[in-house]
């Protein structure tokens, strides 16, 4: 399946949209911070985009890091027990 | 066992978290979710970008993998996943696996890898499964006309054979 077609996707990149970056990156940490994903966060972005943390992140890569973040929220408000 | 296994094994006996690792087998761990429906492999959350699933499957799938939460074969990660549920369960899983996969793009190969699956903690608390894949031999790539016939007479020989123990 595209990735375009994903519904978690769709509805990611349209939220963005609407968002400064520097609005999503404080929405994407406090999300983060709360289910307490910081290290598994730091790790994609390692392995992903060679960076630490999503400030880091060069201007063109943010909405590619947005995506995986997000993602990675969602997966963890589920194994929390969270539906979202 | 192969040595990286073994490396695992030792770094997840003396880690407490995610933290405890080291950069190379980070960079050859994959970890996915500590839940799962009961025939399905878990939800994918980190791929390094030198585990032998990235090799498998490609650059590009591994540095989306997280997005896409799936590898591109829910066959084999449901014939995969009883070694998840261990691991899941709070018990590490070494597994042999002799199968044939095909990455998004087409292409066939034939797969013999030790998989050693461990019940890890992140520093936020959650249970996630970590784990490392070593291939016993090279990645056989199959040209398409034999990897179809060969698909489509390998399902009874392609189950994963897993072998539960301890290390």
């Amino acid at each position: 399946m595209s990735l375009m077609n994903d519904p978690d996707v769709k509805r990611i990149l349209d939220t963005a949209r609407v968002m400064t970056r520097q609005e999503r990156e404080t929405a994407i940490l406090q999300e983060i911070e709360r289910l307490g994903g910081q290290d598994i966060l730091q790790l994609n972005l390692q392995n992903t985009l060679g960076v630490d943390d999503l400030k880091a992140v060069q201007e063109d890569d943010f909405d590619f890091a947005a995506l995986l973040s997000w993602k990675l929220i969602y997966s963890l408000r589920v194994q929390s027990g969270i539906l979202h | 066992m192969q040595p990286i296994i073994e490396s695992f094994w030792r770094e997840w006996l003396r880690s407490t978290s995610l933290s405890g690792y080291s950069q190379f087998l980070l960079d050859r761990m994959t970890l996915s979710a500590g839940t799962a429906n009961d025939d399905m492999a878990p939800q994918l959350l980190a791929v390094g970008p030198q585990s032998f699933v990235a090799t498998c499957f490609g650059a590009n799938w591994a540095r989306e993998a997280t997005i896409r939460a799936r590898t591109p074969d829910t066959r084999l990660e449901k014939l995969c996943a009883r070694g998840y549920h261990v691991a899941i369960g709070g018990r590490p899983s070494l597994d042999v696996v002799k199968t044939i996969t095909t990455d998004d793009d087409g292409q066939t190969m034939d797969l013999l890898y030790e998989r050693l699956l461990v019940p890890i903690r992140t520093a936020g608390g959650h249970l996630v499964i970590g784990c490392v894949t070593a291939p016993l031999k090279p990645i056989c790539w199959l040209p398409a006309p034999d990897a179809q016939d060969l698909s489509a007479g390998s399902s009874k020989d392609s189950r994963p054979r897993e072998y539960d123990r301890e290390p």
